[in-house]
């Protein structure tokens, strides 16, 4: 691979410099900026000569040259352009502002600029213009490919949804997993909370900042880089900078933007539409105990006789909101089939619109950035499912002397959401939509029910298991109605009936203060606030399935604040002759709080209004809960950073801090040091080679355990099942009880350990670039909630005993195949390589991080972060099934690790070409070997909906089912013949409900290997020339479109493997009913005046 | 230099900065208590044990012994004997965690502030759990159980040294709780006309016969509950999660996973399958135990307003049919001839409750058709109730239920994940579904 780009680039680099007659003349012109001012001062070389001149203070330069020479045109934070001397003696030049490696900058943990040559890091920096290109509503799904070791899998496509974010590998089981987000020197929040198996897509608080605002994204990847935030650093640290009015150049800039995007879902579930709802090839007629059955296991819907339905007008029916009546159906004889008809009713092209307003000023001694966003996203499903999101940004920097500068960084967010049920829950959309027999049509979701009596049940809601829709009977003892439910939500009344509603008022303010006690001393002090109340509603009206069969309401207050102080001071000096020392010493104190207020009611008492208030449930079924908490850390740090020669580079960083989350753990220090070789200079005569450095450096970051983990405490009691009976303490006395954690007073923090090597290359006069960095970090103390035995009274105590290793290859590489003024092509790839090992459990065999219990994503000793724990089907010393008395497997009584969620190796691939106006771009991205329970698969094999269940055949045998029912040879069965060992079998709805299916004991049939590749964005822009633009008194305009995840090549069926069930959470790879993801397509419209 | 001593002075100020006043005392959990009196603690013991007795497992041991059937999902399985070690986790927590846990800290806090009742309460309650795990799965963790300080992984007793051990506490038990009412410390979870000693004798009275001590049974059964108003019962009400547990599930939860289509339960009642003792309140009996689907297709537990498992129908922790029924049988496996008396007895009961006809024995005392009569009565009365489960083991099946696949009932609960993932000491090999427990 790296050959071949050589070549090209060798062959290229031969088309430009060709050669031509050398014919004497004197060429002038114009340089100027991309906004058409003159640039004064550039530097005009003639390649390969001493031969050169400067443009003067309009821009403008004469000179000697030969046709055929090549013009070399370099001004300082402008891209260098080598123009080659044709028949023309005026040469205009467009100079554009440098975006190139040349002159990187990278921003440290501090959020000071380095140059990137000078850092000694593995620290990465996103391009901000593809970030924009990407189409994606958060800055965490649009980094996503965007550099090695960052791996970003998304809650779903539902609108706003968050995602989770991974740098390098997994550190920690309990502490947070995100890295720390510091933007324009604010640590600020990206919580998730939530993020179970069930309930609805979360967001993740990062992707409340708006990406338009944002100049800059360094992602520092290694401890050592992120040593100067201690405890809390572990994750990495991702350094973002909004936009700033800058010094010099236009006064005023307004920058508008707008964009349409049209969200469809991107990969479906096929469902059978041969057989329909009932049992053992029977239809389900009129409903068996309390409701029509689940199962699709019915007749053929094409041998019914196309007739109308044979009713039972006798009794109760349902009358639907549009009229229709629905009566018990005696016999099945429509030969309809509505998995088409359903699928319309649930989907529909979400439509965005995004307005974005920016004004920058730029005064003599002050600089102003303001700008307005409005985000405003439609989701995929009829009903109600939205997220809108406004927020203002004010930037500002004030000097008030050539020493005392201010600079005041502010946001305020607010975001306004309607989300929609997911996962394993009995209201969420997929199962419920999913489940729904062929020959059921969901489009009279709601009406009124009327019982044998007449007696009616308003807003009564219909689905595949309660043909005639919820009924509810009066309580005259205790005054209340009970409801019977469909068992799973008809979808349509998920989406346009539920409620789920989240609002969002967030705001950053980050004032700095810099001081310049003299030139080479500085001392910065600054202040930041970031604070959101996260409101979250839901309701459930009476009638929906689960827990709100009588109606319930549940209203959550999250409030978070991160409050920052930090003071450092910066300097250096130059402790002899070419050894110079920069230096930055500060101090840190930082303060969290956190509150939720939650309150809940259920069993409406006026369950026939959509009330979204308390005070509609009699007191003993409304319920509040309350959590509080505030946590603190104090630091001081030291970095310290060597210069020798410009070649001989080193870096040592030291913190220590104390942590109120650990009383007893006195001060804890981490120390670091890099150092790095700069080597261009002994290969400065190589015309291929243009700059090299080697680094290696080692560091230490920590992981702080969760408050309040020091002490036993008493709670308060109530008893409850995996299956959701119980006894609920509150109404039973509120007895309180021994907390089934044990405290451990001893806790101290989780020190991960990192070592880093790696060089950063160029070549060919900086066109490709070549990065590498190996890494080896190893948590050690990794906290653990140890589960001990049930038998010693507690469930688990926290104990730092656990030791997980991440080893690593991140390579980036990026050239520009062809760069001249009208035609440049570029190109970068990542990849990445982590291999997790969870490699001490103090003795434990598994901790579940997320999941079922049945298949958990969990750690375990010896096994790789976040592996998927289930059963098998028995088998012997050979490997051969156990086979039961009829010839099928049997379940293995315990579990075991069936699959890895974590890819092999991940990889993108970026490309542009730009011709005069126009840039094409794509972004390729891929995951290997990474692997996914698949719940969904199973469960709708259970219930007769998979594809794989709708096919017969012809018994060769009499063979026995699963049930030890005979079919007897010669006879036509829905279902195959299968030999486990002991002759051919039925595979047919007994097997398929058993240990064959999603509900049976056995979970490893359902493990599947979900590597994909996708086109993850693709999109074509124009920019208008400027003499166009300038006539309408604009400095630039564009408009492009944009593909987004267009096309997935991937082995799984059904849904898109980069969704993941349990959200942000840390258990990976878990499919069941997730919402969908989506694909898009963009229109977008940039102008600057 | 000057620069230097900047730097330094800045490097003092800052680690002075930050110290350590400004982190400390911010660890106490403001969300949970530190304390509290053993008066409050009694209740979650409580719960446990009703968990314990009337949630899943119940269930599970009512498909087990085909009062039931396993009709849809997870349950499915469980109808074809197939289960796993983590369907037990939940099993383990309440019983340990919530159960045992609570009940102890509720005897030692008790007993420092010298409430000799409520010490004897919790023994009650820690006795009945103990008891009833080791029924259910032979040995247990019991001498070491609960003391994570010295024995972070407990050791298991064996089984009859569970049953001995809780014979010891029922028998400290009595003497602490004096003559103290049963609805003392019972809050609103349990109800019972009893004292708390007829309790505790009556449950000494179940783990001798699941012991096969049957002298002792019936001794402990003649001291125990005598009349219906005295069983132990679960109370109810129709807010969220304080619905009996059958209704809980079959009506909010899990809809269609628990039926009794084709039970042997049923079988009994429609007289599908006879009866050792012919019962013709049997007919009024099946309305209460069941309700049949609308289209005729199958059956399942009564959980309307009128059913057995009804949104607030109490159920049996201990009741008067049980030791009742234990007394016979003890009885007339002892040559007492207190056998027949006390099987009409509770026929007689059964009668005015149901109001149908439910006739005498016409067996003789100590005969092995009355044994089969008594035993059979107990498989019908004690529907939702873990006791015929024993009974069926015990008696090696000796009514011939049928199983609902192959030709063995489950012969126990089997260990749960959570004990084999993190305790050293769960017995090995580990015992299969079908392996007796040892005293079977």
């Amino acid at each position: 691979m790296k050959i071949n780009f050589k070549g090209i680039l060798t062959l290229f680099l031969a088309l430009i410099v060709q050669l031509s007659f050398a014919q004497e003349k004197t060429v002038s012109g114009t340089v100027s900026d991309e906004s058409g001012l003159p640039l004064p001062g550039v530097n005009i070389l003639v390649k390969g000569t001493t031969n050169g001149k400067q443009t003067d203070i309009d821009g403008k330069y004469t000179i000697d040259v030969n046709v055929g020479d090549v013009l070399v045109f370099s001004y300082v934070s402008f891209a260098t352009q080598s123009i080659t001397v044709g028949e023309a003696n005026t040469i205009n030049v467009t100079l554009k502002e440098d975006v190139s490696v040349l002159d990187e900058v990278v921003i440290t943990a501090l959020g000071l600029e380095k140059k990137k040559d000078d850092d000694l890091s593995s620290t990465s920096i996103v391009k901000v213009d593809q970030l924009k290109k990407s189409g994606e509503a958060g800055v965490l799904q649009a980094l996503s490919g965007k550099t090695s070791g960052v791996n970003i899998t998304r809650n779903s496509g539902d609108p706003g949804a968050g995602a989770y974010i991974q740098i390098r590998g997994q550190n920690t089981i309990l502490g947070d997993s995100s890295p720390l987000i510091v933007v324009d020197g604010a640590i600020v929040s990206n919580n998730s909370i939530g993020g179970g198996t069930g309930g609805v897509v979360q967001q993740s608080r990062l992707n409340d900042i708006n990406q338009e605002d944002i100049e800059s994204i360094s992602v520092l990847k290694g401890a050592s880089a992120a040593a100067v935030y201690g405890t809390g650093a572990a994750n990495g640290v991702i350094v973002i900078k909004t936009k700033r009015g800058s010094r010099g150049g236009k006064r005023w800039n307004i920058e508008y933007k707008n964009s349409f995007s049209f969200d469809q879902v991107n990969v479906e579930w096929e469902k059978q539409g041969i057989y329909g709802q009932g049992n053992g090839g029977v239809d389900h007629l009129t409903g068996s105990g309390l409701s029509n059955t689940g199962n699709t296991y019915g007749g053929r819907i094409d041998a019914r006789s196309g007739a109308a339905d044979v009713i039972d007008t006798s009794g109760a029916y349902f009358e639907a909101a549009n009229g229709t009546l629905y009566y018990p159906v005696t016999q099945r004889n429509s030969t309809a089939v509505y998995n088409k008809a359903n699928r319309d009713a649930v989907f529909k092209t979400g439509v965005t619109n995004e307005n974005n307003i920016s004004f920058s000023h730029s005064g003599d001694d002050s600089r102003t950035f303001v700008s307005l966003s409005n985000w405003d996203q439609d989701g995929i499903y009829n009903g109600a499912s939205d997220y809108r999101r406004t927020s203002v940004r004010l930037n500002s920097d004030v000097d008030f002397s050539d020493r005392f500068t201010l600079k005041l960084s502010s946001t305020y967010i607010d975001i306004e959401s309607n989300r929609v049920q997911t996962g394993s829950n009995l209201n969420g959309l997929y199962l419920g939509y999913l489940r729904t027999s062929p020959d059921f049509d969901i489009r009279d979701y709601v009406g009124t029910h009327f019982d044998a009596a007449g007696i009616p049940t308003p807003n009564s809601h219909r689905g595949y298991r309660q043909h005639l829709g919820s009924r509810r009977t009066f309580n005259a003892t205790d005054g209340t109605f009970s409801y019977n439910s469909p068992s799973y939500n008809n979808p349509l009344w998920t989406t346009n009936k539920q409620k789920n509603l989240n609002d969002v008022s967030r705001f950053i303010i980050a004032p700095e203060a810099n001081f310049k006690i003299n030139d080479n001393l500085l001392l910065t002090g600054r202040y930041s606030m970031d604070y959101y109340q996260d409101n979250r509603l839901s309701y459930e009206p009476a009638g929906s399935a689960g827990d709100g069969t009588n109606g319930e309401y549940e209203e959550d207050r999250i409030t978070e604040s991160n409050q920052n102080i930090n003071l450092f001071l910066t300097g250096n000096f130059d402790i002899m002759d070419d050894l110079r020392m920069d230096f930055t010493v500060g101090t840190q104190f930082f303060q969290r709080k956190y509150k939720r207020l939650s309150s809940e009611e259920s069993n409406f008492t006026n369950p026939d209004e959509i009330f979204l208030n308390g005070g509609n449930a009699v007191s003993t079924n409304s319920n509040f809960d309350d959590y509080i908490l505030k946590t603190r850390k104090s630091g001081a740090f030291a970095v310290l950073n060597f210069d020798y020669k410009n070649e001989f580079l080193f870096e040592l960083t030291a913190r220590g801090e104390y942590l109120s989350e650990l009383p007893n753990a006195g001060m804890i220090f981490y120390p670091s040091a890099s150092a790095g070789w700069n080597f261009t200079k002994y290969l400065e005569n190589s015309d291929w080679f243009s700059f090299g450095k080697l680094r290696a450096s080692y560091g230490e970051v920590g992981i702080g355990p969760d408050a309040y983990k020091t002490d036993n405490y008493l709670t308060t009691g109530g008893v409850g099942s995996g299956w959701g009976d119980g006894y609920d303490g509150a109404s039973y006395g509120n007895p309180l009880t021994r907390a089934s954690l044990r405290g451990n007073p001893d806790l101290k923090e989780e020190r991960v350990k990192e070592m880093e090597i790696g060089f950063d290359t160029r070549f060919f006069d900086n066109r490709l670039s070549l990065s590498a960095t190996y890494y080896d970090r190893t948590t050690e103390d990794a906290l653990l909630e140890l589960p001990i035995p049930n038998s010693t009274g507690f469930d688990s105590q926290v104990l730092n005993a656990a030791q997980i290793s991440n080893k690593g290859i991140e390579l980036d590489l990026s050239g520009k195949i062809i760069n001249n003024a009208d035609l440049q092509w570029n190109m970068n790839i990542s990849y990445t390589k982590n291999t997790s090992l969870v490699e001490d459990m103090a003795g434990s065999a598994f901790f579940g991080l997320n999941g079922f219990t049945s298949n958990s994503s969990g750690v375990a000793e010896g096994q790789p972060f976040g592996i998927i724990r289930g059963t098998r089907y028995a088998r012997d010393d050979n490997g051969d099934y156990i086979l039961n008395a009829n010839g099928f497997p049997t379940a293995s009584p315990t579990t075991d690790f069936i699959s890895d969620p974590n890819p092999d190796w991940r990889g993108g691939l970026g490309t542009s070409v730009s011709y005069k106006g126009f840039t094409l771009s794509a972004q390729f991205e891929t995951s290997q070997g990474n692997d996914v329970w698949n719940g969904t698969r199973g469960v709708l094999t259970h219930f007769g909906i998979h594809p794989d269940t709708a096919v017969e055949t012809v018994a060769s045998q009499d063979l026995v089912t699963a049930g030890g029912d005979i079919i007897p040879a010669g006879t036509t069965f829905r279902g195959i013949e299968r030999d486990f060992g002991a002759g051919p079998v039925a595979i047919n709805q007994d097997w398929w409900q058993g240990n064959g299916g999603g509900f049976g004991d056995v979970g490893e049939n359902f493990h599947e290997d979900a590597s994909w590749t996708r086109l993850r964005e693709v999109s074509l822009f124009y920019t208008l020339p400027r003499d166009i633009v300038s006539k309408i008194g604009m400095t630039n305009a564009e408009i492009g479109v944009t593909g987004r995840n267009l096309v997935l090549w991937t082995k799984v069926e059904g849904f898109d493997p980069d969704n993941n069930l349990t959200g942000a959470s840390k258990g990976r790879g878990l499919e069941y009913f997730s919402n969908p993801g989506t694909k898009s397509f963009l229109t977008t419209i940039r102008l600057s005046f | 230099m000057k620069k230097i001593t900047y730097l330094f002075s800045f490097i003092v100020l800052a680690l002075a900065l930050a110290c350590e006043s400004y982190t400390e005392d911010l660890n106490t959990d403001p969300n949970q208590f530190s304390s509290a009196p053993p008066e409050l603690i009694i209740g979650q013991a409580q719960l446990g044990w009703m968990q314990l007795v009337t949630s899943n497992n119940a269930r599970y041991a009512g498909i087990f012994m085909n009062h039931f059937t396993g009709e849809d999902r997870q349950y499915v399985a469980v109808n074809q004997y197939s289960t796993t070690a983590s369907d037990y986790d939940d099993t383990w927590d309440d019983s340990f965690v919530d159960g045992i846990a609570a009940a102890q800290l509720t005897k030692q806090l008790a007993s420092e502030g010298g409430n000799t009742i409520l010490v004897g309460i919790s023994q009650i309650c820690e006795a009945a759990i103990f008891g009833e795990m080791a029924a259910l799965f032979g040995d247990i963790p019991f001498s070491q159980a609960n003391d994570v300080e010295n024995f972070p992984e407990p050791a298991y007793d064996s089984q009859a040294d569970v049953l001995a051990g809780i014979q010891t506490l029922l028998d400290q038990a009595i003497t602490n709780v004096g003559s103290a009412d049963a609805s003392l410390y019972a809050g609103n979870r349990l109800s019972s006309g009893a004292t708390w000693a007829e309790v505790a004798h009556s449950l000494k009275a179940r783990y001798y016969l699941i012991a096969k001590d049957y002298p002792n049974a019936l001794i402990s059964a003649r001291n125990g509950i005598d009349t219906p108003e005295k069983s132990l019962v679960t109370q109810h009400t129709t807010s969220s999660d304080t619905e009996n547990l059958y209704y809980q599930f079959m009506v909010d939860e899990r809809d269609g996973y628990l039926g009794a289509t084709e039970s042997h339960l049923l079988h009994l009642l429609n007289g599908t399958a006879a009866r050792v003792i012919a019962t013709p309140g049997d007919a009024d009996r099946l309305d209460f135990y069941f309700t049949p689907y609308s289209d005729g297709t199958g059956h399942a537990p009564n959980v309307t307003d009128t059913g057995v498992f009804a949104e607030t129908a109490p159920m049996n922790i201990i009741s008067y049919e049980e030791v009742k029924l234990i007394e016979a049988e003890a009885a007339n496996r002892t040559g007492d001839a207190g056998d027949v008396t006390a099987f009409n007895e509770l026929r007689g009961y059964l009668a005015s409750q149901y109001g149908g006809s439910f006739p005498d024995t016409a067996s003789a005392s100590a005969s092995a058709a009355l044994l089969m009569e008594i035993i059979e009565e107990k498989y019908i009365t004690l529907i939702g109730d873990l006791q015929p489960y024993h009974d069926i083991r015990r008696t090696a099946n000796m009514l011939n239920v049928p199983p609902k696949t192959g030709s063995v009932i489950p012969q126990r609960f089997i260990y749960p994940q959570v004990e084999i993932d993190a305790n050293g000491n769960v017995p090995s090999p580990l015992p299969g579904l079908f392996d007796p427990t040892p005293i079977n």
